[in-house]
């Protein structure tokens, strides 16, 4: 690709969540229409109530959507690098089961929204930080901190389907069967705070040692030729892709499939180089979660669970990309 | 660039030493080629030259100066390495590979400036590859990609590159293309280390050699001269035969003989 066409992919790109996040807020079940809803938000006088309702609600949920969006498939494109393996993805490490259980056993024994969301988030960190542990005993390669995420996911697992086992069939358990489902229905300005600040933060430090990621995908005595201090760099990845999961899984519940499927789609379009895949899973991570954000929200009468919808379209996806691959490669070898 | 190993000595972690009391020098320029059997040590011995393995005992000097002493970074722009199996998961663009070589030069949070990518490019043309710089790993020959990954050694400013069996699943053909420009740029000043498995090749490019068995280099010196068939049979425990063609060339044919305990070093 010449620098030319790759620079304006990447001003597309890049565009495009931005533009899918506005129209989004002019999109819903309530009002009468776009134009009704743009009136609203743009003349004085207009309908209150639309006005109230897409700045208090709709503008933070799609915030919301798009640093979800963006967290996961740069954790997903970043660890799926870093492990040397195109089939990580954003809930490898333990990280998700850890929030999963953590977010479940607060609905269990408080259902205080907050108490969800901080137990989700401690219980992720928690994860990490014993992978980190016990994977650094074990020289922290790949394949040792791949092993421990699996194991760590299993016992998480286990926890939660023990937390399902004695909640409440009548009230408990259909809340923590839906909180699993993941949804953004729950976002709003009050309790967004943590989810912009540790994105930001995080997004900010991967996008600026982008070029860098790519030593990390070389293996570790190739990438210590180099000069580079492979185990210290790897593990500040995992931290900060960490984060990343874990408070978009505190937020919006889980949500599968993004972290695998958007760093191929963005790879087949920008290349392996993290200069440009960092960016670009960035940018269609939230631009996809957005748009199915909108159809989670607006198809039905009722909210539609938003990991069924991920699910969904990104089986599909992740098929068409895999026939795609084995083809150009003619076979699966 | 010289390197010099005095006195090295390197054992895995819960394992049995596997090199003993190495000394060696390569360099100033030339060609110098670690032969032995398998695992007879050459890629350890390798991985302590290059500095991404700390010897037990002993120490590794590049112009004098002791890789303990260097910082990975400094280390990293007097010594490259090709590694054995080199992979990345994903694959890049030759100009991209190359580039990694800058990685030393590059701080943390930053990406390669003008001066890099004029580096990068002068590197990709010094190894004949400018045709093929926007293309993929994946689409490149197994001589071509060896030929990517020393120039991404010599972006990297190293006046001294490792081999570790560069041509060991090239055709004879691209393995004289990859040793053509090995010896061109070794004739431009830079110091190689080649470990290898084959004699013949050694013969062929080869400056210096150094045999090794069992972690001790038994016999060392000029290619054309300590290349013997007595030495192969220490180091390899098998007979060779040194033919001579019409036109004086010389080339290392193993004979069908039963493998025997190689003669003892003092022998």
């Amino acid at each position: 690709m010449t620098p030319a066409r790759r620079r304006a992919l990447s001003i597309a790109l890049l565009s495009l969540p931005v533009a899918l996040a506005f129209a989004a807020l002019f999109v819903g079940r309530y009002g009468n229409g776009v134009g009704a809803a743009f009136h609203s938000v743009f003349s004085a006088g207009a309908d209150e109530t639309l006005r109230a309702l897409i700045l208090r609600v709709r503008l933070p949920r799609t915030l919301a959507a798009l640093f979800v969006g963006a967290n996961l498939s740069v954790a997903g494109a970043v660890l799926q690098g870093l492990f040397r393996n195109p089939l990580v993805d954003s809930r490898i490490l333990g990280v998700s089961s850890g929030a999963a259980f953590g977010a479940c056993l607060a609905i269990l024994l408080t259902g205080s929204a907050l108490a969800v969301q901080v137990s989700a988030f401690a219980f992720a960190l928690l994860a990490v930080a014993v992978v980190l542990a016990v994977g650094w005993r074990l020289g922290a390669t790949p394949l040792a901190l791949l092993l421990v995420g699996i194991a760590v996911s299993a016992f998480f697992d286990a926890l939660l389907g023990l937390v399902k086992y004695v909640a409440d069939p009548l009230s408990k358990l259909p809340a923590i069967t839906y909180w699993l489902l993941g949804g953004l229905h729950a976002s709003r300005w009050s309790n967004l705070v943590p989810l912009v600040a540790i994105s930001g933060t995080g997004l900010g430090i991967l996008f600026l040692i982008r070029w860098r990621l790519n030593v990390l995908t070389l293996n570790d005595e190739e990438a210590a030729s180099l000069g580079v201090r492979v185990r210290a760099l790897r593990i500040s990845v995992v931290v900060v892709a960490s984060l990343l999961v874990a408070t978009s899984v505190a937020q919006a519940g889980m949500i599968g499939w993004i972290g695998l499927v958007i760093p191929h789609v963005a790879r087949a379009w920008v290349g392996s180089d993290h200069v440009h895949l960092v960016p670009a899973s960035a940018a269609l991570g939230g631009a996809v979660l957005v748009v199915l954000d909108t159809i989670a929200r607006t198809a039905l009468p009722g909210e539609i669970p938003l990991g069924i919808l991920t699910g969904l379209l990104g089986v599909p996806a992740f098929v068409l990309l895999l026939v795609g691959y084995v083809r150009a490669r003619g076979g699966t070898r | 660039m010289k390197l010099e190993a005095r006195d090295l000595s390197y054992a895995y972690p819960h394992g049995p030493p596997c090199l003993h009391g190495v000394s060696l020098a390569a360099g100033p320029e030339g060609v110098t080629f670690l032969l032995g059997a398998n695992g007879s040590g050459k890629s350890t011995l390798l991985a302590c030259l290059a500095g991404t393995r700390t010897p037990t005992a002993g120490d590794v000097r590049i112009d004098g100066i002791s890789l303990r002493s260097l910082i990975p970074r400094e280390r990293a722009k007097r010594i490259g390495v090709v590694p054995q199996f080199p992979d990345a998961a994903f694959a890049y663009s030759v100009e991209d590979t190359v580039g990694l070589g800058r990685a030393p030069y590059v701080g943390l949070f930053s990406r390669p400036g003008r001066e890099d990518r004029r580096v990068v490019e002068r590197a990709i043309e010094s190894v004949g590859l400018g045709r093929l710089r926007h293309r993929s790993m994946a689409h490149l020959s197994g001589g071509e990609r060896q030929l990517v990954w020393i120039a991404r050694g010599l972006a990297q400013g190293a006046g001294c590159l490792l081999l570790d069996e560069p041509t060991a699943h090239l055709d004879p053909c691209h393995e004289q293309d990859v040793f053509a420009a090995v010896g061109e740029l070794a004739a431009g000043g830079a110091t190689f280390v080649v470990a290898s498995h084959h004699p013949e090749t050694a013969l062929l490019y080869g400056t210096h050699v150094a045999f090794l068995r069992d972690g001790t280099v038994v016999r060392s010196g000029p290619a054309q001269e300590a290349i013997t068939p007595d030495a192969l049979l220490q180091a390899y425990g098998m007979e060779f035969a040194i033919l001579t063609g019409l036109a004086g060339e010389r080339a290392v044919v193993p004979t069908r003989t039963a493998r025997q305990e190689p003669p003892s070093v003092s022998a």
